[in-house]
């Protein structure tokens, strides 16, 4: 056999596990109802936050925990502790992505991405002025 | 025609005048340096140079409107109006410039220009090939200014639009009134630059990057050329500078926006395996790939395909980067967060394009390219009628199989096989390691791609998980794969072996010689380098950081020494010192620094922050942990880590709230014989003069207790503690920028020493003022609470004791009438000495039982307001509101500390690089002349 046979074998090895690696390791997208049938396993829920709910951000008992009630797109809500400080501007979200797993009556994420209307969809700003 | 007052109408015309020119002067260059390559007349060459010419006074046109409408402030411009503001210093106007997607696209279009130039100017020989594929790319990018409509399809987007030309209020009355500059009061000014980015990274780390997108260019226009005249062999050698450039540019912006995210964002580091970041990294490293192949070529001709494939592959991928990170396809995976302004289909369009015209150059066979072509036709078909991501996975298969199946055919091979002791053999292994590198990062990068590719085939993959039942198959047909969770471990899990592996071949490598190497020398020449990185190595786990308890990766500490002293002792003893050919040793002693510092800063990186307070969000679940954030209130000093920490002001700046934040030196504290302390409240006594160590357990041999009766002794004895405030070492001001507009922005700041950076990052402060009510007190917040539960406020906690109801003769002294019940909610307020403060009784009234009368209890020594607003006799829990004093609440900031250790050697490392990179180049254009 010659080396670039067994150096070919070895490449398309490594590629091949690489990208089971990655699609195994991946999380997943999901909405409330499914993490919340698969306790335990983690998962990326999209939403936007429930502004009618109070969020609790209390630095003085802990500043590593926010709760909020978020609310999927399919419109089911849910209790979310946060292990993070309360987000800047959290309150002017536009949808928030929410990384973790459920357990019992709420979502505890590890981490959060969210997106303000201000800063992406800079279109409306001008809207309110021209009415 | 209206005539709109004070609105510089004629800039938008002319403006898009230029567009037009530039674009045309492209088009032009294109059509005329082609016709050049088949007829050879000069005088196309001439046409095709007047044409570029053409084209560069548009951009130049372009660029100069551009910023004279932003230095001007014209706002009735839709990108002065979006990215700028009159507040904003001058230096950021550069900034406002390449915020917008119309603007950076415009720098891109600029830098390419310059390049061109020094094409025409120094390289006549390949210039029209190179000069025609560099024109369609300009082409390309001069179109996404365009902002025209074919059909329903918008091209690109206008810089010079006005706000009320755009598509959202056309039509709108105030679109029409002549004076709507002066009736709106939003025209006075703009919105101003996002806060993020005023900074000066902004103002340097864009046109870098964007150099170095532009540097990639011209090894790829060189090996397009090289396809199409048949000259495989002879663009290397030209193109080899322009791709040790684009090494040297396009690295130092990648590493210039680690910085950026280090300095002043809030990343917590300098690399976070970002999409965004992954997508320029890349490129880079198929590009580093592609120059040391390049290399090989250079002496030897074998390597030729991964030669081509690896230069058209860093300019596709800087194309693919732009199409994942402008699109809006990333979405919500990234805290980059870029939406598409409608450029999508238009990005996926060019992408795919350069990739069919790059591999249809690179097949050698012509019924190949006639095979790909019409396919191609034919797939393009499919995917304009509505089956785009069916015929983009099609055209990508298509494009793999064509490519090796014509290989296999035609494309001229090595036969002969190369030497295992060669340095060819090993500089392709590299590479190849590079690749594979490159690819996983992409490819765990491209998930939402991947998503949308795997869509069309879920049938397929739904069989194949019926078949199998492996789990697997079942997440492929999902396809709603989401990023890793913990996107470190998965990206190191991967790239800790590749990176051991590049740096042992970047230590080894230029021992080899080509051809032949004889093995005795070789190992001769190593074994001084390999023995002192092991000692380095010791040393650095010995005495920096302390976790290094993975094996992986002190074994890459270890590679990232050998790299350094390797390529140090070859260039001390085998070039002796010499600056002519040490471009490739500085370089690579730059690299081994930047593995080195980014390991060691990264790994052994602590938290000193730690919270010590009341909930321990570790019981709440697994995965969290009170390791992050600290809680300071103003004026207290807290012991954290090897420091004491205190936040004693803050002061505002401008558009900056700055809080300084005091470091102090911890000394031991130091006991004499007869010193009486107490411990949770215990005294003990010491036995003799000693030193305290961390924890009072480890010093209990020192200690007697004492009995408890002796309480005049343990009133006057203090609570033991291991260390005491020495002197001041630092302060520094974290800042949050206040934005009405994009909302406040907190910035971190940085002690740097020799050896290691002490970051402090405020996460949360209160940057209102609270509303009080009438008496001073704060808004109440609600609570549920049964009995023995606690609450906590600022300062103390409360325990409920009991709930009793008010018996008919109390009723008079508490002012209820006969008929109401009434129950009364006991409380005790303790303090942080578990001493009850005082005691409070709030009561819930009901007037003839159904009335609820709301009754406050003002517990007036600690500064606390209680009511009762409902009581749940099943649960046997009240509902409590509970406000405090504003005197009470003491202002606090919540921050995060981490020391990094060690992350100046990455930043000598990232100049060293860059001097090496450039010496390469030197030396590189001194022999081709």
């Amino acid at each position: 056999m010659k080396k670039t046979h067994i150096i070919g074998i070895i490449v398309i090895v490594i590629a091949i596990a690489a990208i089971i690696s990655s699609i195994s390791d991946s999380s997943t997208y999901a909405n409330f109802e499914e993490a919340f049938a698969h306790p335990e396993q983690e998962y990326h829920v999209v939403g936007t936050l429930d502004r009618t709910a109070s969020i609790t951000y209390n630095p003085s008992v802990n500043p590593n925990l926010t709760r909020f009630t978020m609310v999927d797109k399919q419109g089911v809500k849910s209790e979310v502790y946060l292990n993070k400080s309360k987000p800047q501007d959290f309150e002017r979200s536009e949808s928030v992505v929410i990384i973790g797993k459920a357990k019992n009556d709420a979502f505890y994420a590890n981490d959060i991405l969210m997106k303000c209307p201000s800063k992406y969809d800079e279109d409306n700003q001008l809207d309110t002025a021209s009415k | 025609m209206i005539d709109y007052i004070g609105e510089h109408t004629i800039f938008a015309y002319l403006g898009r005048a230029f567009v037009i020119t530039a674009f045309v002067g492209a088009l032009f260059s294109v059509f005329c340096y082609g016709i050049y390559t088949r007829n050879q007349h000069s005088l196309w060459r001439k046409y095709a140079r007047t044409s570029f010419v053409i084209h560069t006074i548009g951009v130049i046109g372009i660029v100069g409107i551009l910023f004279h409408l932003l230095f001007n402030h014209y706002f009735e411009f839709n990108y002065v109006w979006k990215h700028s503001n009159r507040t904003m210093p001058m230096r950021y106007i550069l900034s406002c410039f390449w915020e917008g997607q119309e603007g950076s696209f415009l720098l891109w279009i600029v830098w390419h220009n310059v390049l061109s130039w020094i094409i025409i100017w120094k390289d006549k020989h390949w210039e029209p090939w190179v000069m025609c594929i560099v024109g369609i790319v300009q082409v390309f990018l001069c179109s996404m200014l365009l902002g025209v409509y074919v059909g329903d399809f918008k091209i690109g987007s206008n810089p010079f639009l006005l706000l009320r030309q755009l598509p959202d209020y056309v039509g709108l009355p105030w679109t029409k009134a002549p004076n709507y500059l002066e009736l709106i009061p939003q025209f006075k000014d703009g919105r101003g630059l996002n806060p993020l980015l005023q900074n000066y990274w902004m103002t340097i780390h864009p046109p870098t990057l964007f150099l170095g997108f532009a540097a990639t260019l011209l090894p790829f226009a060189y090996a397009l050329a090289g396809l199409w005249r048949k000259q495989l062999h002879s663009w290397i050698k030209p193109a080899l500078p322009w791709a040790v450039f684009g090494i040297m540019v396009l690295g130092t912006g990648i590493l210039m926006g680690g910085a950026w995210a280090y300095e002043a964002l809030s990343f917590g580091g300098f690399w976070a395996w970002d999409p965004v970041e992954n997508a320029s990294l890349v490129p880079w490293l198929i590009l580093v790939g592609a120059t040391h192949v390049m290399l090989i070529n250079l002496r030897k001709k074998t390597s030729l395909f991964s030669t081509f494939l690896l230069t058209i592959l860093s300019f596709l991928l800087i194309l693919y980067s732009t199409f994942l990170t402008r699109s809006g396809v990333l979405g919500d995976t990234s805290v980059h967060s870029f939406t598409g302004d409608g450029m999508v289909g238009q990005l996926l369009v060019y992408l795919l394009f350069f990739v069919g015209l790059a591999f249809y150059l690179l097949l050698q066979k012509r019924a190949n390219r006639k095979i790909y072509i019409l396919t191609t036709l034919i797939l393009a078909i499919v995917g304009f009628s509505g089956f785009e991501a069916l015929s983009i996975g099609l055209f990508l298969m298509l494009t793999l199989a064509i490519t090796i199946i014509d290989y296999q055919q035609a494309f001229p091979k090595n036969e002969q096989e190369e030497g295992l002791w060669t340095r060819e053999f090993w500089l392709f292994i590299g590479a190849l390691v590079l690749t594979l590198s490159a690819g996983q990062i992409i490819f765990s990068t491209s998930t939402p791609v991947v998503n949308k590719l795997l869509t069309p085939m879920s049938a397929l993959f739904q069989q194949c998980y019926d078949w199998t039942s492996l789990s697997f198959f079942q997440t492929l047909t999902n396809a709603n794969l989401a990023p890793p969770s913990d996107a470190i471990a998965h990206y190191n899990e991967w790239q800790v072996p590749f990176s051991f592996i590049v740096c042992v071949l970047v230590a080894v490598g230029q021992y080899f010689n080509y051809k032949h190497t004889p093995m005795k020398r070789f190992v001769r020449s190593l074994i001084v380098a390999f023995s002192v990185s092991l000692i380095f190595t010791f040393l650095t786990t010995q005495y920096i950081g302390n976790q290094w308890s993975n094996i992986s990766i002190i074994a890459l500490l270890f590679s990232g020494y050998f790299a350094f002293f390797a390529n140090l002792h070859y260039w001390v003893a085998m070039l002796k010192g010499k600056w002519n050919h040490a471009g490739a040793s500085i370089s690579h002693i730059g690299f081994a620094l930047v593995m080195v510092g980014a390991l060691i800063s990264t790994s052994q990186s602590v938290k000193i922050s730690k919270n010590t307070s009341n909930i321990d969000v570790e019981q709440l679940s697994d995965d969290f942990s009170n390791q992050d954030e600290i809680l300071l209130f103003k004026g207290d000093t807290l012991n954290m880590n090897e420091y004491f920490i205190s936040y004693q002001s803050k002061f505002r700046e401008g558009v900056n709230q700055f809080y300084t934040i005091e470091y102090f030196d911890k000394i031991p504290n130091s006991y004499k014989k007869g010193d009486v302390v107490t411990l949770s409240g215990r005294p003990f006594k010491a036995k003799m003069d000693h030193i305290a160590s961390h924890a009072f357990l480890d010093d209990i041999n020192n200690w007697e207790q004492l009995h408890f009766d002796t309480i005049t002794l343990q009133k006057r004895a203090k609570a033991w503690t291991s260390h005491r405030i020495g002197k001041k070492l630092f302060e520094l001001h974290p800042r949050i920028q206040i934005n009405p507009e994009f909302g406040n922005v907190p910035e971190p700041d940085t002690k740097h020493y020799l050896f290691k950076d002490v970051y402090t990052h405020v996460k949360w402060a209160e940057l209102k003022e609270r509303e009080l009510d009438e008496d001073g007190y704060r808004p109440a917040s609600e609570h549920e609470v049964g009995l023995s539960d606690t609450l906590s406020s600022s300062k103390y906690l409360i325990v409920l004791q009991q709930i009793r109801l008010i018996k008919e003769e109390e009723k008079d002294s508490l002012a209820l009438l006969d008929n109401d019940f009434a129950a009364a909610l006991d409380l005790h307020i303790i303090d942080g000495n578990d001493r009850i403060v005082s005691t409070a009784s709030p009561l819930l009234i009901y007037r003839d039982s159904s009335l609820y009368i709301p009754d406050q209890f003002i517990a007036e020594k600690v500064g606390l307001k209680f009511q009762v607003k409902a009581l749940n006799p099943e649960s046997g829990k009240a509902t409590l509101l509970l406000a405090e004093h504003h005197s009470q609440v003491k202002e606090f900031i919540v921050m995060q500390a981490i020391v990094f250790p060690g992350i100046n050697i990455l930043w000598i490392g990232c100049i060293l690089l860059f001097l090496g990179s450039l010496l390469a180049i030197i030396n590189r254009v001194k022999k081709a002349s």
